[in-house]
Protein backbone atom coordinates (compact mmCIF):
# COMPACT_ATOMS: atom_id res chain seq x y z
CA UNK A 1 0.00 0.00 0.00
CA UNK A 2 1.69 3.32 -1.77
CA UNK A 3 0.92 5.01 2.42
CA UNK A 4 3.18 2.88 4.23
CA UNK A 5 6.09 3.41 1.50
CA UNK A 6 5.34 7.12 1.41
CA UNK A 7 5.38 7.04 5.34
CA UNK A 8 8.82 5.34 5.78
CA UNK A 9 10.12 7.44 3.36
CA UNK A 10 9.14 10.58 4.66
CA UNK A 11 10.02 9.51 8.38
CA UNK A 12 13.25 7.76 7.42
CA UNK A 13 14.66 10.59 5.50
CA UNK A 14 17.33 12.88 7.32
CA UNK A 15 16.33 16.16 5.79
CA UNK A 16 12.85 16.00 7.01
CA UNK A 17 13.96 14.32 10.84
CA UNK A 18 16.09 17.34 11.29
CA UNK A 19 12.85 19.40 10.76
CA UNK A 20 10.58 17.38 12.87
CA UNK A 21 10.43 18.02 17.04
CA UNK A 22 12.50 16.07 19.23
CA UNK A 23 12.12 14.79 22.52
CA UNK A 24 13.81 15.41 25.83
CA UNK A 25 16.86 13.38 24.74
CA UNK A 26 17.13 15.29 21.54
CA UNK A 27 15.55 12.08 19.18
CA UNK A 28 13.73 12.97 15.91
CA UNK A 29 9.84 12.79 16.85
CA UNK A 30 9.30 12.29 12.83
CA UNK A 31 7.66 9.18 12.85
CA UNK A 32 4.80 11.10 14.96
CA UNK A 33 4.46 13.74 12.66
CA UNK A 34 3.07 11.94 9.38
CA UNK A 35 -0.37 11.79 8.93
CA UNK A 36 -2.49 11.36 6.36
CA UNK A 37 -5.43 12.83 5.36
CA UNK A 38 -5.80 14.40 8.66
CA UNK A 39 -3.58 15.46 11.88
CA UNK A 40 -4.89 14.29 14.87
CA UNK A 41 -5.65 17.10 17.46
CA UNK A 42 -2.63 18.94 19.49
CA UNK A 43 -0.28 17.51 17.17
CA UNK A 44 3.45 17.32 17.58
CA UNK A 45 4.28 20.33 14.69
CA UNK A 46 5.95 20.96 12.59
CA UNK A 47 3.55 17.89 11.00
CA UNK A 48 3.28 16.88 6.89
CA UNK A 49 -0.53 15.63 6.38
CA UNK A 50 -0.36 13.62 2.89
CA UNK A 51 -3.38 13.59 1.30
CA UNK A 52 -3.98 11.33 -2.05
CA UNK A 53 -5.65 13.70 -4.54
CA UNK A 54 -6.50 11.87 -7.57
CA UNK A 55 -5.45 8.33 -8.77
CA UNK A 56 -6.91 6.86 -11.57
CA UNK A 57 -4.77 4.65 -13.75
CA UNK A 58 -2.89 6.21 -16.09
CA UNK A 59 -4.79 5.37 -19.55
CA UNK A 60 -7.76 2.53 -20.60
CA UNK A 61 -8.90 0.99 -23.83
CA UNK A 62 -11.83 -0.75 -25.52
CA UNK A 63 -10.58 -3.55 -24.16
CA UNK A 64 -12.09 -2.71 -20.67
CA UNK A 65 -8.43 -3.12 -19.77
CA UNK A 66 -7.49 -0.69 -17.47
CA UNK A 67 -3.71 -0.34 -16.47
CA UNK A 68 -2.06 -1.13 -13.33
CA UNK A 69 -0.35 1.79 -13.72
CA UNK A 70 -1.27 4.71 -11.74
CA UNK A 71 -1.19 7.83 -13.30
CA UNK A 72 -1.24 9.85 -9.11
CA UNK A 73 -1.46 13.18 -7.54
CA UNK A 74 -0.42 13.86 -4.00
CA UNK A 75 -0.48 16.70 -1.45
CA UNK A 76 1.69 17.43 0.87
CA UNK A 77 0.10 19.90 3.40
CA UNK A 78 3.32 20.94 6.01
CA UNK A 79 2.11 22.22 9.00
CA UNK A 80 4.32 24.58 11.50
CA UNK A 81 2.85 27.19 14.48
CA UNK A 82 4.10 30.10 15.64
CA UNK A 83 6.54 28.19 18.51
CA UNK A 84 8.19 26.30 15.65
CA UNK A 85 8.94 29.27 13.57
CA UNK A 86 5.65 29.84 12.11
CA UNK A 87 5.44 30.03 8.28
CA UNK A 88 9.10 29.79 7.32
CA UNK A 89 9.26 26.45 9.63
CA UNK A 90 6.43 25.09 7.40
CA UNK A 91 8.42 26.34 3.90
CA UNK A 92 11.28 24.67 5.07
CA UNK A 93 9.48 20.99 5.88
CA UNK A 94 7.41 21.72 2.38
CA UNK A 95 11.14 22.10 0.62
CA UNK A 96 12.53 19.00 2.32
CA UNK A 97 9.82 17.03 1.30
CA UNK A 98 9.65 18.08 -2.23
CA UNK A 99 13.24 17.87 -2.62
CA UNK A 100 13.02 14.55 -1.39
CA UNK A 101 10.31 13.40 -3.49
CA UNK A 102 10.36 15.57 -6.64
CA UNK A 103 12.95 13.32 -8.51
CA UNK A 104 12.60 10.22 -6.28
CA UNK A 105 12.78 6.95 -8.76
CA UNK A 106 12.32 3.91 -7.43
CA UNK A 107 10.46 1.12 -4.91
CA UNK A 108 9.20 2.43 -1.72
CA UNK A 109 9.47 0.38 1.52
CA UNK A 110 6.26 -1.53 0.64
CA UNK A 111 7.05 -2.74 -2.96
CA UNK A 112 5.33 0.30 -4.98
CA UNK A 113 7.69 0.96 -7.46
CA UNK A 114 7.07 4.84 -8.20
CA UNK A 115 8.39 7.73 -10.53
CA UNK A 116 7.27 11.10 -9.37
CA UNK A 117 7.55 13.34 -12.57
CA UNK A 118 5.81 16.99 -11.77
CA UNK A 119 5.25 19.44 -9.30
CA UNK A 120 1.66 20.27 -9.85
CA UNK A 121 1.56 23.15 -6.95
CA UNK A 122 4.01 25.00 -4.75
CA UNK A 123 2.72 27.80 -2.47
CA UNK A 124 1.66 28.61 1.15
CA UNK A 125 -1.58 29.12 2.64
CA UNK A 126 -3.18 31.76 4.57
CA UNK A 127 -2.79 31.36 8.20
CA UNK A 128 -5.13 29.54 10.51
CA UNK A 129 -6.11 30.26 14.04
CA UNK A 130 -5.84 27.44 15.90
CA UNK A 131 -6.74 26.86 19.58
CA UNK A 132 -3.62 28.39 21.28
CA UNK A 133 -2.03 30.33 18.58
CA UNK A 134 -1.47 30.61 14.59
CA UNK A 135 -0.90 27.81 12.71
CA UNK A 136 0.79 27.94 9.14
CA UNK A 137 0.04 25.45 6.34
CA UNK A 138 2.70 25.19 3.21
CA UNK A 139 1.07 23.23 0.10
CA UNK A 140 2.96 20.51 -2.11
CA UNK A 141 1.12 18.69 -4.54
CA UNK A 142 3.16 16.13 -6.98
CA UNK A 143 2.75 13.69 -9.90
CA UNK A 144 3.59 10.60 -10.09
CA UNK A 145 3.66 7.06 -12.72
CA UNK A 146 3.52 4.26 -10.10
CA UNK A 147 2.41 0.57 -9.69
CA UNK A 148 1.35 0.14 -5.81
CA UNK A 149 2.50 -2.41 -3.77
CA UNK A 150 0.06 -5.51 -1.97
CA UNK A 151 -3.08 -3.99 -0.41
CA UNK A 152 -1.80 -4.10 3.28
CA UNK A 153 -0.40 -1.28 5.80
CA UNK B 1 -39.69 4.87 -28.33
CA UNK B 2 -36.13 4.64 -26.26
CA UNK B 3 -32.61 5.44 -28.48
CA UNK B 4 -31.01 2.90 -29.36
CA UNK B 5 -27.25 3.01 -29.30
CA UNK B 6 -24.05 0.74 -29.17
CA UNK B 7 -21.25 1.62 -26.41
CA UNK B 8 -17.69 1.89 -27.94
CA UNK B 9 -16.21 0.00 -24.97
CA UNK B 10 -16.00 -3.50 -26.47
CA UNK B 11 -15.22 -3.06 -29.93
CA UNK B 12 -12.24 -4.87 -31.72
CA UNK B 13 -9.85 -4.29 -34.70
CA UNK B 14 -8.88 -7.49 -35.74
CA UNK B 15 -6.71 -9.02 -38.24
CA UNK B 16 -5.82 -12.01 -40.14
CA UNK B 17 -2.26 -12.47 -41.98
CA UNK B 18 -3.77 -15.21 -44.39
CA UNK B 19 -7.09 -16.74 -45.65
CA UNK B 20 -9.25 -18.65 -45.06
CA UNK B 21 -9.08 -15.73 -41.98
CA UNK B 22 -8.04 -16.54 -38.20
CA UNK B 23 -9.33 -13.34 -36.87
CA UNK B 24 -6.82 -11.97 -33.41
CA UNK B 25 -7.76 -8.44 -31.84
CA UNK B 26 -5.13 -5.63 -31.60
CA UNK B 27 -4.58 -5.40 -27.97
CA UNK B 28 -5.56 -2.42 -25.87
CA UNK B 29 -6.97 0.41 -28.60
CA UNK B 30 -8.71 3.35 -27.52
CA UNK B 31 -10.35 4.32 -30.51
CA UNK B 32 -10.32 3.20 -34.42
CA UNK B 33 -11.91 5.96 -36.75
CA UNK B 34 -13.17 5.30 -40.57
CA UNK B 35 -12.18 7.77 -43.07
CA UNK B 36 -15.05 7.22 -44.92
CA UNK B 37 -15.79 6.24 -48.25
CA UNK B 38 -15.74 8.85 -51.46
CA UNK B 39 -16.66 8.35 -54.62
CA UNK B 40 -14.99 9.79 -57.95
CA UNK B 41 -17.03 11.38 -60.53
CA UNK B 42 -16.18 12.30 -64.01
CA UNK B 43 -17.77 15.32 -65.81
CA UNK B 44 -19.70 14.46 -68.93
CA UNK B 45 -21.39 17.66 -69.21
CA UNK B 46 -21.64 18.14 -73.36
CA UNK B 47 -23.61 20.51 -75.43
CA UNK B 48 -26.79 18.31 -75.11
CA UNK B 49 -26.97 18.59 -71.68
CA UNK B 50 -29.14 21.64 -71.16
CA UNK B 51 -28.82 23.57 -67.53
CA UNK B 52 -27.23 21.05 -65.30
CA UNK B 53 -24.05 19.41 -65.33
CA UNK B 54 -23.72 15.69 -65.84
CA UNK B 55 -21.76 13.25 -63.69
CA UNK B 56 -20.51 9.60 -64.34
CA UNK B 57 -19.85 8.15 -61.29
CA UNK B 58 -16.19 5.84 -61.62
CA UNK B 59 -14.59 4.71 -58.70
CA UNK B 60 -15.42 4.12 -54.65
CA UNK B 61 -12.24 5.00 -52.18
CA UNK B 62 -12.79 3.16 -48.84
CA UNK B 63 -9.77 5.03 -47.63
CA UNK B 64 -8.17 4.15 -44.44
CA UNK B 65 -8.68 3.66 -40.93
CA UNK B 66 -7.07 5.24 -38.14
CA UNK B 67 -6.47 4.05 -34.87
CA UNK B 68 -4.57 4.53 -31.23
CA UNK B 69 -4.09 2.95 -28.48
CA UNK B 70 -1.57 1.89 -25.21
CA UNK B 71 1.30 0.82 -25.92
CA UNK B 72 1.81 -3.16 -24.45
CA UNK B 73 5.43 -3.72 -25.58
CA UNK B 74 5.35 -7.47 -25.29
CA UNK B 75 1.99 -7.79 -26.97
CA UNK B 76 2.23 -9.76 -30.47
CA UNK B 77 -0.82 -8.12 -31.85
CA UNK B 78 0.71 -5.03 -31.71
CA UNK B 79 3.98 -5.87 -32.66
CA UNK B 80 3.22 -7.00 -35.81
CA UNK B 81 1.75 -3.84 -36.90
CA UNK B 82 5.15 -2.30 -37.28
CA UNK B 83 6.36 -6.19 -38.81
CA UNK B 84 3.60 -5.10 -41.33
CA UNK B 85 4.72 -1.93 -42.43
CA UNK B 86 7.95 -2.70 -42.80
CA UNK B 87 6.72 -6.00 -44.90
CA UNK B 88 7.30 -5.18 -48.99
CA UNK B 89 4.53 -5.48 -51.43
CA UNK B 90 1.72 -7.71 -51.43
CA UNK B 91 2.71 -9.67 -49.11
CA UNK B 92 1.95 -6.99 -46.24
CA UNK B 93 -1.67 -7.45 -47.47
CA UNK B 94 -3.56 -8.48 -44.39
CA UNK B 95 -7.40 -9.29 -43.33
CA UNK B 96 -8.60 -6.84 -41.32
CA UNK B 97 -12.03 -6.67 -39.72
CA UNK B 98 -13.95 -4.25 -37.17
CA UNK B 99 -16.11 -5.70 -34.48
CA UNK B 100 -18.35 -3.75 -32.65
CA UNK B 101 -19.83 -4.85 -29.21
CA UNK B 102 -23.06 -6.10 -29.90
CA UNK B 103 -21.51 -8.33 -32.94
CA UNK B 104 -22.00 -6.31 -36.33
CA UNK B 105 -18.88 -6.74 -38.71
CA UNK B 106 -16.91 -4.66 -41.10
CA UNK B 107 -14.45 -6.72 -43.32
CA UNK B 108 -11.60 -5.62 -45.78
CA UNK B 109 -8.30 -5.84 -46.76
CA UNK B 110 -5.58 -3.40 -46.41
CA UNK B 111 -2.40 -2.86 -45.84
CA UNK B 112 -0.61 -1.02 -42.46
CA UNK B 113 0.53 1.99 -43.58
CA UNK B 114 1.49 4.52 -40.50
CA UNK B 115 2.45 3.57 -36.93
CA UNK B 116 3.14 6.21 -34.62
CA UNK B 117 4.32 5.40 -31.04
CA UNK B 118 4.08 8.78 -28.77
CA UNK B 119 5.82 9.54 -25.87
CA UNK B 120 5.49 12.50 -23.18
CA UNK B 121 6.80 12.84 -19.93
CA UNK B 122 3.20 13.21 -18.49
CA UNK B 123 1.22 10.54 -20.05
CA UNK B 124 0.89 6.85 -20.75
CA UNK B 125 3.16 5.47 -23.91
CA UNK B 126 0.62 5.27 -26.46
CA UNK B 127 0.57 4.56 -30.26
CA UNK B 128 -1.58 5.39 -33.33
CA UNK B 129 -1.56 3.59 -36.60
CA UNK B 130 -3.50 3.71 -40.27
CA UNK B 131 -4.17 0.78 -42.73
CA UNK B 132 -4.91 1.08 -45.94
CA UNK B 133 -7.84 -0.46 -47.13
CA UNK B 134 -7.60 -1.89 -51.06
CA UNK B 135 -11.56 -3.06 -52.40
CA UNK B 136 -14.66 -2.92 -50.57
CA UNK B 137 -15.86 -3.07 -46.94
CA UNK B 138 -18.44 -5.63 -46.13
CA UNK B 139 -20.69 -4.96 -43.66
CA UNK B 140 -22.77 -6.99 -41.19
CA UNK B 141 -24.93 -5.65 -39.20
CA UNK B 142 -26.84 -7.69 -36.54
Amino acid sequence: MIQAGLYTALINAPSIQALMPKDSSGASLGKDCVHFVRAPKQPKLPCVVVHMINVPPADASLDGVVTNLIDGEFQFDSYADEASNGALAARQLNRAVRELLQDFDGTFTDGTVIRFYDVSSDFDDNYEEGGTGFLFRSVLRLKAFYTEGPNSF
Amino acid sequence: MPTTAVQGIGGKLLVSASSPVSYSPVAQLKNITFGGLTVDFDEITNLDSGLFKEWMKTLVDAKEISFEGVLKPLDASQQSLLTNIQTAGAAALEYWRVQLVEGSTLDFTGYVSDYTPKIEHNKAVTFGGKIKITGGITATWV
